[in-house]
């Protein structure tokens, strides 16, 4: 075990998760710019052990993948031979393959991907002011059969070719990120075929996870590789600004060439490494995984580190190497936390690449068995002044990119037609992550002086724009980027939604419910209606929300999640009136048993509410649904007294009146725990009675501090 | 006379000038708080007091005109702290010099106001240069710290220089026009052991902003912080009255070695 490790795990034990990352950090500041790491060896196979890996599905393997590549490093380029065995494994019979040939996204300015991004992709632009244009395309030199009435080819570069080809045709799709290969026979339920494709990738300057800048090389879909066939036909999706990836679990075996100073990772293991002739030559394997990506740079540094068998590899920039240990902290806690709520992460390896600050454009992005993190925000010295930190550079980054490992790793949805499946569910997993790591239901991720903001803060906040424009359960083209709507609706509003179900429908039972998600569809390709049948099915179709003798009030979970993933309806809950009136007395003319009228008391006499006594008023809490979500919701109610009570709303209606008669109301809070974290803005959510209004909470601790910069100010400018 | 002593011996104008300092950041800050207050009624925050900067993220995320009202009257603080400087130096500097009536006072406010004005304008010069040290680091001094100190030395050293050449303006009749007095203040500031004492006593100053500031952060919300920040304020006057003391001894001085004085 590595010296970070070990101390992470002493100060676990003696302080906390909280101390644990002062110490990291403090380590990491005194240690040399490489922290130590003791050598992990390399696993001898892909997959774990079979008591650690989980249950590995032999149905799920559809398309094994051969691969021979060299890399010119100097050009930027790849040139390949890439073998596939395909098994058709639905009851279709098809005449052609469907192939994604994503480079070619980067190819010119009126390609698919481009007309979206206009050439800018999270802050990072192709447009350089070198000489060399930056394009990145894959073109396909030759496809041919192999026998398929043979065996399936052994695995070696060497076998590439052997068996005798027949020519196919293949055309590009109207945009050439889709390709089509003409077979020269059908292909039948059952059948499987191998075709071997000779290709040459050029690789663009990285600005959207994959290409070049200087010898930094990200091979990310840098080779041609097959779509997913469905029962309805092939899902072969035109790539998009924010379509990800789809493809099926199989096995790959990867030579690759590249020159001799060269650090490499991948996906996979490593099982042989030579070196001849100023060239490395490396051969990689990667089982039951539905992609295969790898990094060059001869100016890595690595760091090792190892979790129950998980040789954990970082290859690290030299001067974010000191970084090290975080990254590792913060990656064990996510594969615990993981583990323990989706199942066995069924891989031997995970390699944590850190990219160089030219290629900020590949950083944050996930492949199996090896994902892209970003860096550590560098603390400068009046950080410590205004007591800022944070756990949401760096440290965040690399727990949302090994979640992916689970959701889009494991569970293999479509990220172009319901990328919050991946990306959502997600960003839901990695708020639980954090939660688990730092032991608390509201972690603090960010701190200025003796503010703070919490996980579930930040995510309302995000929530504030843009998450009505387009409903969550839609496909990833259905989010133009001039909406700016992707990152708020599909990463937080998935995660707020879920969020808010698990809160209503209690912790254990909804973690449960997702448990079994998750190792029901381990290496399949669930969809939306896969999640919501199961979540319907463990949870049943209500939850009760009310206690025992209240009036009933219960989720609808169909309704709720109709309305929260294809609609895009708000969460606002108001205050509408929080007040005191007089009651009704018996003043007046009424009728007596003899039906004469008797009475006749004068009016009760204007008395401010503030003088009537208890028995003689009533209080009013008027709830409004201001947003178009109907959603049951609780309401907290404060007595002059002190007493506290609690009471369920439908949500149904606009508005609810509750009235208490002879009680005298002080305040009235909606939500009063906070569980719906859909409600964005929840600033209207408490109210006190007008006789009893108060300090608004905000303003005048707000004002205080702005008229404290201005004495600042006014005394120091030394004028 | 001491520096100290000129200073405790016009506690009204030190007490006015703080009453004015007050009165400007309270009256400033009002139309701010007052947007605030009407974005959020009649609805009560109760998330507590280390949320509240989030809380002011999300109505400002939701009432816009709450960040331009904080933002301007920040601003505004800035530029109305420039001027009543620039309109209270002849009056401090020939009050500090010696008793003087109010009429005196108030109208060496106003006599002199031009003239200092066009001396703050030249001292602007090596100030700007200072700032464009911390800002750009062209000297290519990565040190975060040795900025600051540098910054602090060079913000001193301007301030001190034009302390003194106000004082030389007011009480020597010196040439506001002719920059020389401002160039030879600078270099009398670094040659003189008064000019040592009055960088000492502005880094008080410096001491009370820092302090102020680090209260807003690390209480941010604590009902006492306001009232520790006014106290600050007024000792902050104080500190400041000081260090112009020393300009006006020293300009004095050079009155009193004058020949024919």
């Amino acid at each position: 075990m590595f010296v970070g490790v070990a101390a992470y795990g002493r100060a676990r034990r003696y302080g906390g998760p909280a101390l644990a990352v002062l110490l990291a950090l403090t380590l990491a500041c005194d240690a040399p710019s490489v922290p130590e790491s003791a050598p992990v060896p390399e696993p001898s196979a892909a997959l774990r052990p079979p008591e650690a890996r989980g249950h590995v599905p032999s149905d799920a393997r559809v398309a094994d993948y051969v691969i021979d590549a060299r890399l010119d490093a100097d050009e930027h380029q790849v040139t390949g031979t890439v073998r596939i065995t395909w098994r058709n494994r639905t009851s279709r019979t098809v005449d052609d393959l469907q192939l994604h040939t994503y480079m070619n996204a980067f190819r010119a300015e009126d390609t698919a991907w481009m007309r979206e991004a206009r050439g800018g992709h999270r802050g990072s632009s192709l447009a350089h002011e070198d000489d060399a244009p930056g394009w990145g395309y894959v073109d396909l030199l030759a496809v041919r059969r192999l026998d398929h009435e043979s065996p399936p080819p052994p695995r070696g570069a060497s076998e590439l070719s052997a068996a005798a080809p027949v020519q196919l045709r293949w055309a590009e799709g109207e945009d050439p990120s889709v390709t089509r290969v003409a077979l020269d026979e059908p292909l039948g339920p059952n059948d499987q075929v191998t075709v071997e494709l000779d290709f040459v990738t050029q690789l663009p300057r990285v600005f959207a996870r994959t290409g070049y800048a200087g010898d930094f090389h990200m091979l990310g879909q840098w080779y041609p590789k097959i779509a997913v066939l469905e029962t309805g036909g092939w899902r072969n999706h035109v790539f998009t600004l924010n379509a990800e990836f789809y493809a099926d679990f199989g096995d790959y075996t990867v030579h690759l060439d590249v020159p001799e100073n060269m650090i490499v990772g991948a996906s996979g293991v490593l099982v042989e490494e030579r070196v001849e002739d100023g060239r490395k030559r490396l051969r990689y394997d990667a089982e039951m995984v539905h992609d295969f990506a790898w990094v060059a740079d001869p100016d890595f540094v690595e760091h090792l580190g190892e979790w129950h068998g998980i040789r954990i590899r970082q290859l690290l920039q030299p001067e974010h190497a000191r970084d090290a240990p975080q990254h590792l902290a913060a990656q064990i806690a996510a594969l615990e936390s993981m583990e323990a709520r989706f199942g066995p992460y069924p891989w031997s390896t995970i390699t944590i690449v850190h990219v160089p600050k030219e290629a900020k454009g590949a950083g944050g992005m996930e492949y199996p068995t090896l994902y892209t993190t970003s860096d550590i925000l560098a603390r400068k010295p009046w950080h410590a002044l205004v007591g800022f930190d944070e756990r949401l550079s760096g440290v965040f980054t690399t727990i949302h990119e090994f979640g992916h490992q689970y959701f889009q790793g494991l569970l293999a949805s479509n990220e172009q037609r319901q990328p919050w499946l991946d990306e959502g569910m997600n960003t839901f997993s990695n708020g639980l992550a954090i939660m688990d790591w730092t032991q608390s239901e509201s972690p603090v991720v960010a701190r200025l002086g003796n503010q703070v903001a919490t996980v579930d803060q930040l995510g309302r906040l995000t929530m504030l724009v843009k998450t009505d424009l387009v409903p969550v359960d839609s496909a990833a083209e259905e989010f133009p980027k001039l909406t700016e709507s992707y990152g708020s609706t599909v990463y937080r509003k998935t995660a707020a939604l879920m969020q808010t179900l698990r809160s209503y429908v209690g912790h254990p039972r909804f973690d449960a419910a997702l448990r079994v998600y998750a190792e029901r569809w381990r290496f399949r390709h669930p969809t939306g209606d896969d999640l919501v049948a199961t979540l319907l099915e463990q949870l049943g179709p209500r939850a009760t929300l009310t206690r025992e003798g209240d009036e009933r009030v219960e989720l609808d979970v169909r309704d709720y999640l109709d309305q929260a993933l294809h609609t895009v309806r708000r969460v606002d809950f108001e205050l509408e009136r929080v007040q005191n009136r007089r009651a009704v007395s018996s003043a007046g003319w009424h009728r007596d048993e003899h039906g004469a009228l008797v009475g006749g008391e004068p009016p009760a006499e204007e008395t401010s509410i503030a003088e009537l006594a208890d028995d003689e008023l009533e209080g009013v809490v008027v709830v409004r649904r201001k947003g178009d979500f109907q959603l049951p919701v609780e309401l907290e109610i404060e007595f002059s007294d002190g007493a506290v009570v609690r009471r369920w709303w439908d949500g149904r209606d606009a508005y609810r009146i509750f009235v208490w008669p002879g009680r005298r109301v002080a305040r009235a809070t909606v939500d009063p725990d906070r569980l719906i974290a859909l409600e964005s803005y929840t600033l209207n959510n408490t109210r006190f009675a007008p006789e009893l209004e108060r300090d608004d909470g905000l303003s005048r601790p707000i004002g205080d501090t702005v008229e404290l910069v201005e004495l600042a100010l006014l005394g120091g400018l030394g004028l | 006379m001491t520096a100290l002593r000129r200073v405790l011996g016009a506690p009204g104008l030190w007490l006015t000038i703080a009453a004015l300092k007050l009165a400007l950041a309270f009256v400033l800050v009002r139309p701010a708080r007052a947007v605030l207050e009407a974005s959020l009624a009649p609805f009560t925050i109760t998330s507590g007091r280390s949320a509240l900067l989030i809380e002011l993220t999300r109505i400002i995320a939701r009432h816009e005109a709450i960040a331009a009202a904080l933002v301007t009257s920040l601003i505004l603080t800035a530029i109305l702290g420039v001027l009543l400087w620039l309109l209270v130096a002849g009056a401090v500097i020939t009050r500090l010099a010696a008793r003087r009536s109010l009429d005196e006072t108030l109208g060496a406010s106003l006599r002199y106001l031009p003239k200092i004005a066009l001396v703050t304008v030249y001292s602007l010069i090596p100030r700007a240069l200072v700032v464009f040290n911390l800002v750009v680091d062209p000297l290519g001094m990565e040190n975060f710290w040795a900025r600051l100190i540098v910054f602090w030395l060079g913000w001193t050293w301007c301030t001190l220089a034009l302390d003194r050449a106000r004082a030389g303006v007011v009480l020597r009749g010196a040439s506001a026009l002719d920059p020389r007095p401002l160039v030879g203040a600078f270099l009398e500031v670094v040659t003189r052991r008064r000019g040592l004492a009055a960088a000492g006593v502005m880094l008080l100053g410096g001491l009370t902003m820092v302090a102020t500031l680090e209260l807003g952060v690390w209480y941010l919300g604590a009902p006492w912080v306001v009232w520790a920040a006014r106290l600050l304020a007024i000792v902050s006057v104080g500190l400041a009255l000081w260090r112009i003391a020393f300009a006006v001894e020293a300009a004095l001085d050079e009155g009193a070695r004058a020949p024919g004085s």
